[in-house]
């Protein structure tokens, strides 16, 4: 325990009174704990561009604002946000003229600060500060487009090679046990910020440096470019959905899962899939978390990106080395709305006799129905023969006339006689039809 | 959540992996009903009954509102509806088991289909008991978990949680509390486990929550146990000592009587005066009936102290009473805070005695080392804070360090700190708040 507590700069922070350095253009030179060199040097080592005119960037806990001012000078429309105002940077501010956006608000405040999207999030020295690191994490990777740098204390910074394949753990700081500051939460381990910010969503994930109790992290959330030569044999998918079912997806939910099936003709490891959600403006990667062999096929499941606005998406996946197979569609957070639904016809879904299903092993039926909203899926479709629910295994697109077909399950023990048929969507019922189960 | 049957995840490096048990049985928990039938699921009926008897709750729950978050088969659930609590029970989806319970018991238990983040919206209201049993490991945000759960109780919430220490946690007791995190399929083979805390680091989070009392029940194989309370215990019946004498309260982060129950952070600073020496854990504040615990206290050079303690969560909108008592103690006088009280105009600001904070030399004030201005205020609302606030030497906002309570003659004290580089000479002082600026005065800055 006295090692946290011996990671202590509070007296010569105190001494200096600045926490960054500046050398200012008038030539003032502003001495702080950090220096401009160490400054300079944690700058150059993020792999953003030189020239940063047209980007956004956001700098979350900026203190006395040097990184900010520096984005700033290469050219980025700069967001800085601190939880409290700090003299200092409103000094800095206004001796460099300078434009950046500053807000006062509390870390958690943030997505409903209503400040868009940026290009580039600098995260420097912010989580281990938050009660609560994975959700800030989530929270980071919501509001970038681009990259995000995560810096952290972490516990291990020189001896995390040594146990790499161990479980990552993080440590607890219940009140001032790091450094002797109360607002120090916690202290993970190089691994552990590194599968945090997996976990946040974040595509790509890549460790910059560890050293001096810190780690510096690149967070990526677009895959690589496509290699210049591609494989040919790319994978051939068959559905993109909702991995608890369906095709919608809530925001709401703290953990919503996109599964793909696919077939493919080499073996397939988790980390050759590329999953790609496009919404409109950007392309969101997501790694996969795992992969199964089902029959002839592969499923792989991944979380849904962070930060997708409520609309139609489209969902699609690649190898590592191939382009990608084909898109589907896929609902946020759009509110089922009910039409008026029609029910057409009902048929044995393999006889295919008209108004009559047998009831057997594998029985189930096909019926055609209009009027249903467009994010009408498995999930929300419900189907009921008498007063007993069927299970929808399959919505089919609408053909010409705007009817959609409708696979349902017939249990084996279904009672056989003549029995009343219908669809409900979102609260709304469709007309009955009497189907004969035999 | 999809299943996991053959996949390409790597072995769980934790095992315990009951799934397999699980499916065996079909049901987790075991049922006995009044006809006779018996259920047997995965968890032996002796087992829960052992589980529920250490719960520190009446046996007599009737006018009791009782939360069951992942109630999955719901014997919890039905246990306390059986004691008379009025149930809510809830689930991230429907279990049909749970509704085929609640239908042979013909139970009024409420059920509930919810993501676990979605509870705080959902106007539930509070609950005397709530039941967190072997949920907190699946969850992303295990502290700001606890925080939902602390803010839904009103007496008691029971969190049961997996932990990687049940059998040796003594060993490593004063060591910093850890916990593990589990980014797939590292502990049981699920990839919804998030996190494995030590029983030291479990407890500490659940006070760290903003439970007042936080109590071990027992740890043992992989699991642990805690009773969270949100009130002190009991006034000892025969005082021991007398009670502070508690003089003034403020936010510890900006100056002023306002709290904001959106912060994640929120701190109350206490000043209060007594004969004795203290510590933080002789120390008991109570706000709007919650108690709170110290995390820092110590002794000013004026001989008062000042400690500070955590808001408690979820308190509601409006003026909220706070007092204070030692563990053998009464409890003192009453002070009151405002809790998202929105600012209201003031009508006419008054400043009198604008003076320098060492000197006391009026109409002036000195920038050497440390200077601050010392002036006396009326017309603010009694809700107040330095955010809503400006202090202003010719267009200069100045660092508000003080805002007292209101004073017999109506007006309150106010300091603020004068920055060294302000030209010196005589400056226009105002002060503003909600558009209002008081009539400028002149100011010699020395």
């Amino acid at each position: 325990m006295d090692a946290r507590r011996r990671i202590d700069f509070s007296k010569e922070l105190a001494a200096k009174g600045w926490y960054h350095s500046f050398e200012l253009p008038d030539g003032t030179f502003i001495d702080g704990f950090m220096t401009v060199a160490q400054q300079k040097r944690r700058y150059a080592q993020f792999p953003i561009p030189d020239d940063l005119r047209g980007k956004r960037l956001l700098d979350i806990g900026a203190w006395d604002g040097w990184f900010s001012f520096e984005a700033e000078r290469h050219g980025a429309a700069v967001t800085a946000i601190d939880c409290v105002e700090l003299p200092s940077f409103l000094d800095i501010h206004a001796r460099l003229h300078s434009e950046v956006d500053y807000r006062v608000m509390d870390f958690y405040e943030l997505p409903d600060a209503g400040l868009g999207k940026f290009d580039i999030v600098f995260y420097l020295g912010v989580l281990y500060h938050v009660r609560h690191p994975l959700l800030s994490l989530e929270i980071v990777c919501a509001l970038t487009r681009d990259i995000a740098i995560v810096d952290s204390f972490v516990t291990d910074p020189d001896t995390w090679q040594e146990h790499a394949d161990e479980i990552p753990t993080m440590e607890f700081y219940e009140l001032d046990e790091l450094g002797n500051q109360f607002g120090n939460w916690v202290g993970p381990t190089v691994q552990c910020l590194l599968a945090m910010c997996r976990a946040a969503g974040f595509a790509r994930v890549e460790l910059l440096g560890a050293g001096d109790h810190h780690a510096v992290v690149a967070c990526y959330r677009k895959w690589e470019a496509l290699p210049t030569e591609l494989a040919s044999d790319l994978p051939e998918i068959l559905t993109i959905e909702n991995a608890r079912n369906g095709i919608n997806f809530s925001t709401r939910k703290s953990e919503e899962y996109i599964s793909c099936v696919f077939r493919a003709s080499r073996p397939v490891t988790s980390e050759m899939l590329r999953l790609e959600v496009n919404d409109g403006v950007d392309e969101f990667g997501a790694a996969a978390l795992f992969v199964t062999p089902e029959n002839d096929t592969w499923r792989a499941t991944f979380h849904l990106p962070p930060g997708l606005g409520p609309g139609w998406h489209t969902a699609r996946m690649r190898f590592s080395d191939t382009g990608f197979g084909r898109e589907f569609r896929i609902a946020v957070d759009v509110p089922l709305k009910p039409g008026k639904i029609v029910l057409k016809e009902v048929y044995d879904g393999l006889a295919w006799t008209k108004g009559e299903v047998k009831v057997g092993e594998r029985g189930f039926l096909s019926c055609w129905v209009a009027g249903l909203p467009e994010n009408a899926d498995r999930a929300n479709v419900r189907a009921s023969l008498g007063k007993q629910r069927l299970n929808v295994d399959y919505v089919g697109e609408p053909n010409v006339e705007g009817y959609r077909q409708i696979n349902a399950v017939i249990p084996a023990d279904t009672a056989k006689g003549d029995l009343e048929f219908r669809i409900e969507c979102a609260g709304a019922g469709s007309n009955s039809l009497a189907l004969a189960v035999r | 959540m999809p299943e996991n049957s053959t996949t390409t995840a790597p072995a769980s490096a934790r095992g315990l992996d009951f799934s397999q048990d699980l499916a065996k049985k079909g049901w987790y928990h075991s049922f006995e009903f009044a006809d006779g039938t018996v259920i047997d699921g995965y968890m032996p009926l002796r087992v829960q009954k052992e589980r529920y008897a250490r719960y520190p709750i009446s046996e007599d729950l009737r006018g009791k509102r009782v939360l069951d978050i992942g109630a999955w088969d719901g014997w919890f659930s039905f246990e306390a509806e059986r004691h008379g609590g009025d149930v809510v029970a809830l689930d991230c989806v429907p279990i049909p088991s749970f509704q085929q319970v609640h239908r042979k018991l013909k139970s009024r238990v409420e059920y509930r289909i919810l993501d676990f983040y979605e509870l705080p919206y959902e106007k539930l209201g509070k609950f005397d008991v709530v039941f967190f049993l072997g949920v907190l490991y699946h969850l992303r945000h295990p502290l700001l978990a606890l925080e939902i759960v602390c803010g839904l109780t009103t007496d008691v919430a029971i969190v049961e949680s997996f932990v990687i220490d049940g059998e040796t946690w003594k060993e490593h007791e004063k060591a910093i509390p850890t916990m593990e995190f589990y980014e797939t399929f590292e502990l049981g083979n699920q990839y919804d486990n998030w996190n494995g805390p030590t029983v030291a680091c479990l407890l500490a989070m659940c006070r760290a929550a903003g439970f007042a009392r936080v109590e071990l029940m027992y740890a043992g194989g992989n699991y642990a146990g805690a009773a969270c309370y949100r009130k002190w215990e009991p006034v000892p019946a025969q005082p021991a000592s007398p009670p502070p004498e508690l003089i003034f309260v403020s936010n510890g982060r900006t100056p002023g009587n306002c709290f904001s129950s959106r912060k994640s952070e929120e701190y109350l600073e206490c000043v209060f005066r007594t004969d004795r020496e203290i510590r933080g854990e002789d120390l008991r504040l109570e706000v709007s009936g919650f108690g709170t615990r110290a995390i820092h206290v110590q002794r000013r050079e004026d001989g008062a102290w000042v400690a500070s303690f955590r808001l408690p969560p979820a308190l509601d909108a409006g003026w909220q009473p706070l007092r204070l008592r030692f563990a053998d103690s009464g409890f003192s006088n009453e002070l009151r805070i405002a809790v998202d009280i929105p600012l209201a105009r003031p009508e006419r600001l008054a400043v009198q005695d604008v003076c320098d904070g060492k000197s006391w030399n009026r109409g002036e004030v000195s920038i050497a080392e440390g200077g601050f201005v010392s002036f006396w205020l009326s017309g603010l609302p009694e809700n107040r804070s330095a955010l809503d606030l400006q202090v202003l030497l010719s267009d200069v906002p100045l660092q508000i360090t003080y805002i007292g309570p209101t004073e017999k003659s109506g007006h309150c004290q106010i300091n603020a700190k004068v920055p060294p580089d302000l030209a010196r000479g005589a400056h226009d002082f105002r002060v503003m708040c909600a558009g209002i600026a008081s009539e400028p005065q002149a100011v010699r800055v020395l």
